[in-house]
This record gives C-alpha cells, sequence and structure tokens, in this order.
C-alpha cells in the first residue's frame, strides 16, 4: 500500500494516575473506511479528542500525509483538514441548514457575508451527498436526525476535510436513514477521503468498513482487512477472552399470564396491541424505530396515554394507571434513555436506587437511611457495579455500571413484571453479558421481561418468545426458535400481505 | 464496613469515598469559611472601636436574619425541587398589610392575625405552584407575574400607604419577638432567632430524612426520572409551593412584628433577590437537585454580617450592594471549579 494520509503511532496519553491511552497505532489511508472499535473506556474518545486537537499526546507521534501533526486546538485540527462529527451533533437549531454548514466557515467580502456563495457550496455539497432534496434554508429543527446529520457531513465537505471521524453515527437513526448514511459514506470514500467509523455495532462495521482496529485497555490490540476477520475474532480481541457464553443459557419455566394487553392503543402509537406475558419468561419486541415499541411499554406503564384497550396486570383489568399505580402493582420500566430519563445522574447511587420505593425503607414518611444505605450496598455487590460506595454520584459510572443501577432499582421496588426498553444501548460487551445473565436469572426466579430491543442477535439470544411490530401493530408472536434475523427483518419492513 | 465490601472493582475507590464525604462536609464547610472571612474582614476594618465582634453586635445581626432566613428556608426547597419564586418580597409585603387589617378592621387578637398571615403566605404559594403546574409555565414567569400582583393586591388593599395596628390591641410581646436584648435574658438571643433557629433544623429534617425531602431532589435533579419512579410531579410542586409559602407567610409575620405591629405594602422590596443569593451562596442551584438547610442559613448570614459590617465600618450602601454581588458571584465560581475537579 501506499503512505497513510494520517498515522498516529504508539501514543500515549495519562490524565493524573489514570493511563486513558498506552500505546495506540492507528494508520488511515485515503480513500478507505476504517472502523475503530473497543468496548467503553478503552480510549476511543481519548484519541479522538487527541485527533481533534481537544488534547495533546503525552508520548508517540502523528503524522499527516507524511508531515508532523500537532494539531493547537479543535480549530486548527479542522483547518488541516480531520473533521469530527459527535454523537451529540453540534448543531445551532434554531439556524437554517445553510447558517449552520457555513458556520465558523463564512465566506467573506469586506466583512460581508457573501450569501449567495453560501447557497452555492451548500447546494453542491448537499448534491455531492445524494440529499439535494435538503433545502438550505430550511431551520435545522426540522430536519431528521439523518438529516441532521447530512448536515453536519456537509460542513466537513465544505471546510474540504480529508479525515472524517464519526462517533456512533447511527445511534439515533432509523434503518433506513442509517442505509442512506453508509451510501453517502462510500461516496466520500469514493472521493478519496478517508473515514475513521466508531462504533458498537458490530453487524454495521462488517457492512460499511474497509478495514477495523480494535483497541483495548488504551492500546491497539488487532488492525486488519475486514475480509479477513471474523466477528467472533473482533469481540475476542475487544473483551480479550472468549465471546462464547455472551448468551447464557439459563432455562426457565413458564408459569401463570400476568401481563396481558388487550387491543391496547395509545394516543398516536402503538395503534393494535395483543399480548400475554407470563411468569418465567422472557418475551422479545423487535421492529423498526418509529414501530411504536417504546410507546407501547410506555402505555403500559402509565407513563403515555392510553386511548383505549386494556391492560390486565396480575388478572386486575384497568386501561389507565399512573406508573405510582404500575409501581405498586409490581410493574417496573427500565428506560431506553439512561441519560434524559433512566437516572437523576447528579443524585447518588443510593437515591437513584430506592427512588421507586422510598417507603421500603421509612415509616410514616420518615427514612431510615442507615437501611437504606445498607440495601443500596448490597445491589451494587450483587449486580457487580464498580463504584466507590452508594453516595457516589451516579454521573461518574461507565455507561454499564450506569444501566445496572437503573436495572438495580427495579430490583429494589421488586418488581415482577419487567419492561426493559433496550436494555443494553451504549453499553460495553463485558456489562452487556452481565444483563444478559440478570434477565435470565430474573425469568428463572419467575419473573416476567418484556423485552424492547433494536439489536436482534440479542433479542435472538436472550428471549423465549418474541414477535415483531411494525406501524404500531404487533405480529404474532412465536416461539424464539421459529425466528431468524432475516424473518424479523422482513416482518418489521415489509407490508403485510 | 459497606464501603469497603463494594470496593472490590473500584480501583482508588476508598479515597474517593472519603472524598464524598469531604464533598458534603464542604457543602456547608465552604459557606462557613466564607463567613468567617467575611466576619475576619469587618472586624479587621473595625478593628478602633472593636464593637464588631461584641455580642450585642451579634445579637443584632441574628435578629436582622430573620425574615431572610425564613423565607430563603422556602426558597430552598423551591430551589431544590428545580423551581424559583420570585413574588417571595411581595408576599411578605401583602402579609404584613392583611395582618394589620384583621386586628384594625376585623377585631382579630395579634396571633390569629398572624396565624391568618401564614396562611395568605401558604395560599399565595398554592396559588404559583398550581399556576406553575397547570399551565406548565415556567416558574419564574408566573412567580414574575405573582411578584405585581400581590405587591398591587398589598398596595390596593393599604391604600398605598402604611397602615397601622391600634395601640389598644398591641401587647408587650410583639416587640420582644425581635427584640435584640432577649426578655427573659437566659434566652441570649430573640425568641424571633429561635423560631428560625426550628424552623431551620424541621426542613433540615425534611430534606434529609422525610420521603418528601428525597422526592424534592429527585424531581429538581431530573423530573423524567421522577416520573418514571412514580412521583406525582405536580402534586409534588404545588406541596413545594404551598410549604414554601407558608414559610414566607411566617417571614411576613415576622416583618410586621419588626415594622412595630403595621402593615407597609412597599416592604420587603427586592427581598427575593436577596434570598435567592442566600441560598446560591448556601450552595443550592438554580438548576434543581442541590442545597441544604444549614448551607442557606449560612448564606443568610453571610448576608447580614455583610449588610451590618458595611455600616458598622461606615461603608456606603452603594458599596455594600458592589460587595454583596462580587460575593455571589465568587461564591458560585468556586463552587463550580470544585464541581469542575471532582469531575461531577
Amino acid at each position: 500500500m501506499t503512505e497513510p494520509l494520517l498515522a498516529v503511532r504508539e501514543v500515549h496519553k495519562a490524565f493524573g494516575a489514570n493511563r486513558a491511552l498506552a500505546g495506540v497505532t492507528l494508520e488511515l489511508y485515503a480513500g478507505e473506511t476504517h472502523a475503530l472499535v473497543g468496548e467503553n473506556g478503552a480510549g476511543k474518545s481519548t484519541l479522538m479528542k487527541i485527533l481533534s486537537g481537544a488534547h495533546r499526546p503525552d508520548r508517540g507521534s502523528m503524522t499527516l500525509d507524511g508531515v508532523p501533526y500537532v494539531p493547537k486546538n479543535p480549530r486548527d485540527a479542522r483547518r488541516q483538514g480531520i473533521a469530527m462529527i459527535y454523537q451529540e451533533l453540534a448543531l445551532a437549531s434554531h439556524l437554517s441548514v445553510e447558517a449552520n454548514v457555513m458556520l465558523g466557515q463564512e465566506r467573506t467580502a469586506r466583512g460581508l457575508v457573501l450569501r449567495r456563495e453560501h447557497n452555492q457550496l451548500v447546494r453542491s455539497a448537499l448534491l455531492e451527498l445524494d440529499h439535494a432534496e435538503i433545502d438550505p434554508q430550511t431551520n435545522v429543527h426540522r430536519l431528521s436526525p439523518g438529516g441532521m446529520q447530512i448536515v453536519e457531513i456537509a460542513r466537513a465537505l465544505v471546510s474540504n476535510a480529508r479525515v472524517v471521524i464519526l462517533d456512533e453515527p447511527t445511534s439515533s437513526l432509523s434503518g433506513r436513514d442509517a442505509e442512506r448514511l453508509f451510501a453517502v459514506l462510500d461516496r466520500l470514500r469514493g472521493r478519496g477521503l478517508a473515514i475513521v467509523y466508531i462504533s458498537h455495532f458490530l453487524e454495521e462495521v462488517e457492512r460499511v468498513a474497509d478495514r477495523v482496529t480494535v483497541i483495548r485497555d488504551g492500546a491497539t490490540v488487532l488492525t486488519g482487512m475486514m475480509e479477513s476477520l471474523t466477528t467472533h475474532d473482533i469481540i475476542h480481541a475487544m473483551i480479550g477472552r472468549e465471546p462464547e457464553d455472551l448468551f447464557p443459557a439459563i432455562a426457565s419455566e413458564p408459569g401463570e399470564v400476568v401481563l396481558e394487553t388487550v387491543d391496547l392503543a395509545g394516543m398516536i402509537l402503538p395503534k393494535h396491541v395483543d399480548l400475554k406475558l407470563r411468569r418465567g419468561e422472557v418475551l422479545g419486541i423487535a421492529g423498526l424505530v418509529g414501530a411504536g415499541r417504546t410507546e407501547l411499554l410506555r402505555a403500559i406503564f402509565g407513563l403515555d396515554k392510553v386511548r383505549s384497550g386494556l391492560i390486565k396486570v396480575a388478572g386486575i383489568a384497568t386501561t389507565r394507571g399512573r406508573p405510582s399505580d404500575r409501581i405498586a402493582q409490581g410493574v417496573g420500566l427500565l428506560s431506553e434513555d439512561r441519560k434524559n430519563e433512566g437516572l437523576a445522574l447528579n443524585l447518588s447511587i443510593e437515591d437513584n436506587l430506592t427512588l421507586a420505593a422510598l417507603h421500603r425503607h421509612a415509616r410514616r414518611g420518615i427514612l431510615n437511611l442507615n437501611a437504606r444505605r445498607n440495601e443500596a450496598s448490597r445491589r451494587l455487590i450483587e449486580l457487580n457495579v464498580k463504584a466507590a460506595g452508594p453516595k457516589q454520584a451516579v454521573v461518574a459510572l461507565s455507561g454499564g455500571n450506569q444501566q445496572k443501577i437503573a436495572f438495580a432499582r427495579l430490583l429494589h421496588q421488586d418488581a415482577d413484571v419487567l419492561l426493559l426498553d433496550e436494555p443494553t444501548r451504549g453499553i460495553d460487551v463485558g456489562a452487556k453479558a452481565e444483563i444478559y445473565r440478570l434477565i435470565r436469572e430474573l425469568a428463572r426466579r419467575g419473573k416476567a421481561v418484556l423485552m424492547v430491543s433494536s439489536y436482534l442477535p440479542e433479542l435472538l439470544g436472550v428471549c423465549d418468545r418474541l414477535a415483531v411490530m411494525r406501524k404500531g401493530v404487533l405480529g404474532e408472536t412465536r416461539p424464539i426458535e421459529a425466528w431468524t434475523e432475516h424473518e424479523i427483518m422482513s416482518q418489521a419492513t415489509l407490508e403485510s400481505k | 464496613m459497606s464501603t469497603d465490601q463494594v470496593d472490590r472493582g473500584g480501583g482508588s475507590s476508598r479515597g474517593s469515598a472519603a472524598g464524598f464525604a469531604l464533598a458534603r462536609l464542604w457543602s456547608v464547610l465552604g459557606p462557613l469559611i466564607g463567613l468567617g472571612l467575611i466576619t475576619g474582614f469587618f472586624a479587621f476594618l473595625t478593628r478602633d472601636s472593636g464593637t464588631f465582634l461584641q455580642l450585642a453586635t451579634w445579637r443584632l445581626i441574628v435578629v436582622q436574619t430573620v425574615v431572610l432566613g425564613l423565607a430563603a428556608l422556602g426558597m430552598t426547597l423551591v430551589m431544590i425541587s428545580g423551581g424559583i419564586d420570585l413574588a417571595v418580597g411581595s408576599t411578605v409585603a401583602l402579609v404584613t398589610v392583611v395582618v394589620t387589617l384583621a386586628v384594625r378592621d376585623l377585631h382579630f387578637p395579634v396571633p390569629l392575625a398572624i396565624a391568618a398571615g401564614i396562611a395568605l403566605g401558604g395560599l399565595c404559594g398554592f396559588i404559583n405552584g398550581s399556576l406553575i403546574t397547570l399551565l406548565r409555565v415556567m416558574p419564574f414567569i408566573i412567580t414574575l407575574g405573582g411578584l405585581k400582583i400581590y405587591r398591587g393586591g398589598a398596595k390596593w388593599l393599604a391604600d398605598n400607604g402604611s397602615v397601622y395596628v391600634p395601640a389598644a390591641a398591641k401587647s408587650p410581646w410583639m416587640s420582644h419577638v425581635l427584640a435584640p436584648d432577649p426578655e427573659p435574658s437566659w434566652l441570649v438571643v430573640a425568641p424571633g432567632v429561635w423560631t428560625l433557629v426550628v424552623f431551620g433544623a424541621i426542613v433540615a429534617f425534611l430534606l434529609r430524612y422525610s420521603i418528601l425531602g428525597r422526592r424534592m431532589y429527585a424531581v429538581g435533579s431530573n423530573e423524567a426520572t421522577a416520573r418514571l419512579c412514580g412521583i406525582n410531579v405536580s402534586k409534588l410542586k404545588v406541596i413545594v409551593y404551598t410549604i414554601a409559602g407558608l414559610l414566607t407567610g411566617l417571614a411576613g409575620g415576622m416583618q410586621f412584628l419588626d415594622l412595630g405591629g403595621s402593615g407597609d405594602p412597599t416592604t420587603a422590596d427586592g427581598l427575593e433577590l436577596q434570598v435567592i443569593a442566600s441560598v446560591v451562596i448556601g450552595g443550592g442551584s438554580l438548576s434543581g437537585g442541590e442545597g441544604t438547610a444549614a448551607g442557606t442559613l449560612i448564606g443568610c448570614l453571610l448576608i447580614s454580617v455583610l449588610n451590618n459590617g458595611c455600616v458598622h465600618a461606615g461603608i456606603p450602601n452603594a458599596s455594600q450592594d458592589v460587595i454583596i454581588g462580587a460575593i455571589i458571584i465568587v461564591a458560585v465560581t468556586l463552587d463550580r471549579f470544585r464541581r469542575a475537579r471532582e469531575g461531577v
């Protein structure tokens, strides 16, 4: 091969005593899509911050086009042709597409903005990205998440970026938008740009990447052509051990029906849902983003309004119930949005863990703080949470440990029916394995689990039965053996006969 | 012991466990150190007269903290649960007027009139809370409206001037409640100050040990999480504003006594900003989820010391405002630095 466009060699970086990077090597060639994978905390984001000029390496070298690359700050990195597109998009939502693309790179003459040239540049960039239908004058907040991402990429194009780094770009996209994004990435690659693609989804990585680099504990442990590697190789490199026990085979005995919905409809979604959930089983719900799966869980739990239909919990039928009623009935909901809804990040672990059932540690409204703390400590051990203690603020924990706290709250409230919405979103493989084990263990103990996920392998690996939701309607529930990924996707996407 | 057990996963967690204890302590210790520094500063400025560190001065300072402190305890609850109440000063003024009129025109005995004033404060808070939750408008806007409405109501009821309790209805205890030299002398400080201390303890207990208190922190920290955990957020907010209103009503009752048994529709103008400043200096946050009763009371005391110290040192009124403003900015900035260091 020719010289790499961007080369990172043996880069080290420490924050105080914490060694974030301990020898990362990454070679990036023009015209390739290079996947960067690793567990949370492996050092991906530190590497990104060094590439984008936010941090400086302690040791090691970086070259861009054979010349030493030492960005002074993010602005300098961008000027030299390195564009970062973060998971949380950095757009001014009240401004137009054009204004956003040109922000910080305005073309001016005598202090005045050249609007016509701006319009020209933005139009041609959008055309280049095969998104000519986006009007440069539209307000950004009116675009879909996919459209917003295109605006960020257009900004990189206008700035003549040579390297585009995307951090978890599909995490907020629907399947269709993700497909369009992949096509856009192919175009960029065709133009000779180098793309760094960071993702947790190995299926996606296989779909888009030419090469892959795996980092673990701050060091590069594997790099190679995608076609010569298997998923097994990559997971093995990521977690440093054999991945065979990702989905534990813990059998459970289905019992009586504890949750039933009859022709349930929400205000917009879902439209029609009949389901029966038994003790001791994990029932999976697959479907596209926007099919109404999250809305179904929220309607059952009483967070969203129910238009019509019945919800029977342990045989008692109601149409409406508030979350407090559902909690009293033994229903618990794990939110898909850990940061904005699932947890009060600034509060302590013990506050978050016990919030749904504070009365368990109280007499006449007055808490026994010691009993509460001891219980929280016990839960931390039970779920193997890495934390300094129950008084620590949740925000200081890693994603996987945060998710365990959200999960622990359902255990603490002693929920019999667990509604899990994307229970492993944004957490690393090690923590995923622990969550899967926990779900199976709960089923074995006679709990009923209703699990929504967009990650098909985990649905197939964890659930006993599964149904597909499409446009607000839940399809037929079948035993898990009767499903394949292909079958699920075709039910989720195709018009029914 | 329990922290040791969960330590096994985390590396340097022992040190950080101690760190949390320190951080908690710091939330009260920080304002306390500030208070000490300010006191030392004024003691130094007035070292020639030597009056600043005398008991008499401090008896006066604590008496001057009573109205501010009671209102600030209410505001602490409101701000912890993520709200704000700009109508505090106006509510106090309205209460002084209504208490006076209840005695003068309705011939209520003074204690009953004050009780009615406290209830009125609670009603104002209940109205604020109900409007905020029913109309789904930001607390800032609703209570800004309340600020004008309650003040206007007070002026209207009092016919734009001060109103007075007839001399025949006055009793000696009225002037004792906030007398710097208390009667009997074993009280050391005025009964009004003890009232503030008792309510401070009640609020502190409520926040730390009650389900209601923990829920206030939860709602202020993240409303969506609170809802997910089955908390009726609207109901809780109405309760919080009502409790805060009752405390503000009590502050109004104290202000009525401080005015020598009269009502003044222009009194306590801008009190809300001093109250908010006290809560913020004491570790409260405008974005909710934080604050303590002890921190707030220290913040109040700090502001009283400033006001009083400036008088002692002969610093003009305008400079006092500048100093208070600077202290608010310094206190909050220091707090931000501390947080950034802890990575919270």
